[in-house]
């Protein structure tokens, strides 16, 4: 039977309980926290079970790029919603939702790879070769469909001695890039008002 | 045009216009529909009054504007017009009775005439300098050079919490819908919310985008570093600009605490006359089951920040002009000193985008058209430290950029994802995130359907884009008109299983399928089948 909901009637009618997709999502949040949800057929918990001979579920998050286990939380095999404390800011992650007993798992369901933002500008991602392209380079990638890449046009700027966007992580020696050397040191304090977190002022 | 070779900074002054897609045929006097009229006549019809007078007085002024596709499409919905027109008849009727209650009182007399004033104005350009076309007023600006418009995502999905297959097609269909309303092809896309993540710039660069905004720690947190801060754009790698927002000039106007807005000579927004006001000429105004609701006449002024409603004071307009001349001069000066500032320390233009919705612009702060007008043509007059740019100016300025990747991030609270993420609105991702699914197996399965199964597959794209507005989980987190919000998320998920069921069973209801597209008539012109370049599935399966 096929549900048709009137018009008026269906910001009132109640939503489906489930869809048995078994699919575990993983969604970041933020750096420091992801949100899972899953919803898992009865028929593959029952097998599951079944293998098992018993069981409890567990949710479980992984470091993506290491395999590492990092936390494991006991849940409702069906369906559900977590919020996951992730350890580290600008890493990978992936969970899954496994039925585990006496040190033996069925997976059920593993989550797609989730990239936790940074949280601070990552003293180890400095533009050791800073590329700087004009409005001629960026026509042609886009005429040509590709990506920005090494062109003859594409040049290196002078390096900075440290990238304004460190300014409010430490003291900024120099930012130069193709730009005067006197005194920036001194401006280096003022340099980080990009690096304030906004608040949320919206009236 | 500025010269292409220029020791000044650029200041990107850019307002992002957009409301959710509400109209309601099946109710004559709905509550949600007054956003978009009080927005067309508080914060609309003022901004396009102020660009004119840039224009006709002959202000090198530039301004980006970003439309997006919910609003332009309702611009120009005809029910949607010919209500706002009534509606306008109704306060300007209201108006005059006021000012005939208010003859007599020192206090609100001048008020009460301004707002009849404003109102008869407002109805004389909307129908008849405009013929009710608000849109194709804002494209008369930008084909004499002095706006730059551009697009946002097809319903404003917070892009972040969807795959890049979902992504790309709120791009694609965001591009096709200003291409229906202008003509040709934007130039750049207002992200909603800002929300980035690594991946959606390539989108942005297969529909021929060359530019989007983010928040600042966007650029601040970029890979690799960026040398000159948040003072320029990069570009990424997919050679898609990034602008990033900078947030000395935002919190000036932004900030509930210390912002402009909230200096006491201006207009307080929470007093209302649908709520003050006793007697028959505001009956029409009231609520079908009798309650009030704001009518856009306020007689107060804010008077101070913890003073309450019942004690605030008369409104009194040349105070408040006054008041936004002074912040007017004082964020030009703020502006040309961050600008002189940082090309010394930079050794090149700084680049400082100022980006604000929209609606903040009469409607949330009454005085901000004229605030925009003093700051637009002071800036023309009163200092050399900056030139007023769009994005596309700065791009053409012949300044070199950095190729760097910007970090996932957005404008919300605490700069990621959890404003549309957190426990009050959780449970509408499982529903989304399967009718997204569903609607992409289905587009796959049936790629040449015709007849009623291709308006069936249409209307059940659409159902799935006005579900995943962006407005929902924001509005349930704010926890303003929250029941409204959960509304809308339940018909459109609703709508969306029932035609499924229906395209799968081949046994579509007709007459309830025309009822839905009357209702949810967004985008007549939607190719379901064009939403998903590669038939629905693809490479880009994967969450962001």
């Amino acid at each position: 039977m096929i549900r048709r909901i009137e018009p008026d009637g269906a910001g009132r009618a109640p939503l489906p309980r489930r869809y048995n997709t078994n699919l575990l999502v993983l969604m970041a949040r933020d750096p420091n926290s992801a949100h899972a949800y899953w919803d898992i057929d009865l028929a593959r918990i029952s097998d599951g079970l079944a293998i098992l001979d018993g069981g409890k579920a567990l949710l479980r998050l992984f470091d993506a790029a290491t395999g590492e286990s990092l936390a494991e939380h006991e849940t409702s095999a069906e369906h559900g919603r977590y919020d996951l404390a992730l350890p580290w800011a600008a890493r990978a992650y992936v969970a899954d939702l496994a039925l585990v007993n006496d040190g033996r798992a069925v997976v059920l369901a593993r989550s797609n790879i989730i990239h936790a933002p940074p949280d601070a500008p990552n003293a180890d991602k400095r533009p050791a070769e800073a590329v700087f392209v004009e409005r001629a380079d960026q026509s042609r990638a886009l005429a040509a469909g590709g990506m920005l890449s090494w062109t003859p046009s594409a040049r290196p700027g002078e390096l900075p001695e440290q990238p304004i966007g460190l300014a409010s992580h430490g003291a900024v020696a120099a930012a130069r890039t193709r730009m005067p050397r006197n005194g920036l040191a001194s401006e280096a304090r003022l340099a980080g008002i990009g690096l304030e977190r906004g608040s949320e002022d919206r009236p | 045009m500025q010269p292409t070779r220029d020791d000044r900074g650029h200041l990107v002054v850019f307002l992002h216009a957009h409301l959710p897609y509400v109209r309601h045929p099946e109710h004559d006097d709905s509550l949600e529909e007054e956003w978009l009229y009080e927005a067309i006549t508080e914060t609309y019809l003022p901004l396009l009054a102020v660009v004119e007078g840039w224009l006709r007085d002959g202000i090198p002024a530039r301004l980006t504007v970003s439309l997006s596709p919910p609003l332009l499409e309702m611009l120009r919905d005809e029910l949607l017009v010919r209500r706002y027109t009534r509606r306008l008849h109704r306060l300007l009727d209201l108006a005059e009775s006021e000012v005939h209650r208010n003859a007599n009182d020192e206090r609100f007399r001048c008020t009460a005439k301004m707002y009849r004033d404003r109102l008869a104005d407002t109805l004389r350009r909307f129908e008849t300098c405009y013929s009710g076309d608000v849109v194709a007023a804002f494209k008369r600006l930008q084909d004499a050079g002095i706006i730059e418009i551009v697009t946002s995502c097809a319903t404003h999905a917070f892009l972040p919490c969807f795959d890049l297959r979902y992504a790309r097609a709120q791009i694609r269909l965001g591009v096709r819908a200003y291409r229906e309303h202008f003509g040709h092809d934007p130039a750049g896309m207002w992200l909603p919310e800002c929300g980035f993540a690594p991946g959606i710039d390539r989108l942005l660069a297969d529909e021929g985008l060359n530019y989007f905004l983010t928040d600042s720690h966007a650029i601040a947190y970029a890979d690799p570093l960026p040398v000159f801060g948040t003072y320029s754009p990069v570009v990424c790698p997919s050679a898609v600009f990034a602008f990033p927002r900078d947030l000395e000039s935002s919190a000036q106007v932004w900030s509930a605490a210390w912002g402009y807005p909230g200096d006491s000579r201006y207009r307080e927004f929470y007093r209302d006359i649908g709520h003050d006001l006793e007697g028959p000429s505001i009956t029409p105004f009231r609520l079908p089951g009798g309650g009030r609701k704001n009518v856009g006449i306020k007689y107060h002024r804010v008077t101070g920040r913890d003073v309450p409603l019942h004690e605030k004071q008369p409104y009194h307009r040349g105070w408040a002009l006054a008041a936004a001349d002074e912040h007017a001069s004082h964020f030009v000066s703020d502006r040309a000193q961050q600008a002189e500032h940082w090309r010394t320390v930079l050794g090149r233009p700084p680049v400082i985008v100022a980006p604000y919705d929209a609606e903040l612009f009469g409607h949330w702060w009454f005085e901000g058209p004229e605030f925009l007008d003093l700051v637009v043509r002071k800036s023309a007059r009163d200092q050399q430290a900056y030139r007023l740019s769009s994005p596309a100016d700065v791009i053409d300025s012949g300044l070199g950029f950095q190729v760097a990747t910007p970090a996932a991030s957005s404008w919300g609270a605490y700069g990621y994802s959890d404003t549309w993420l957190n426990g009050r609105n959780d449970w509408i991702w499982p529903h989304m995130h399967h009718a997204i699914e569903a609607l992409a197996r289905i587009t796959a399965d049936r790629p040449d359907a015709g007849g009623i199964q291709r308006r069936a597959l249409n209307q059940l794209a659409r159902e799935a884009l006005l579900a995943s507005s962006s407005d929902w989980p924001f509005i349930i987190t704010m926890g303003t008109m929250v029941a409204y919000a959960e509304s809308r998320v339940r018909s459109h998920i609703n709508r969306f299983n029932s035609l499924l069921a229906q395209i799968r069973a081949h046994a579509i209801d007709e007459q309830w399928l025309a009822k839905v597209e009357d209702c949810d008539n967004i985008f007549q012109y939607i190719d379901y089948q064009d939403l998903w370049p590669q038939g629905g599935n693809g490479e880009d399966c994967q969450k962001l």
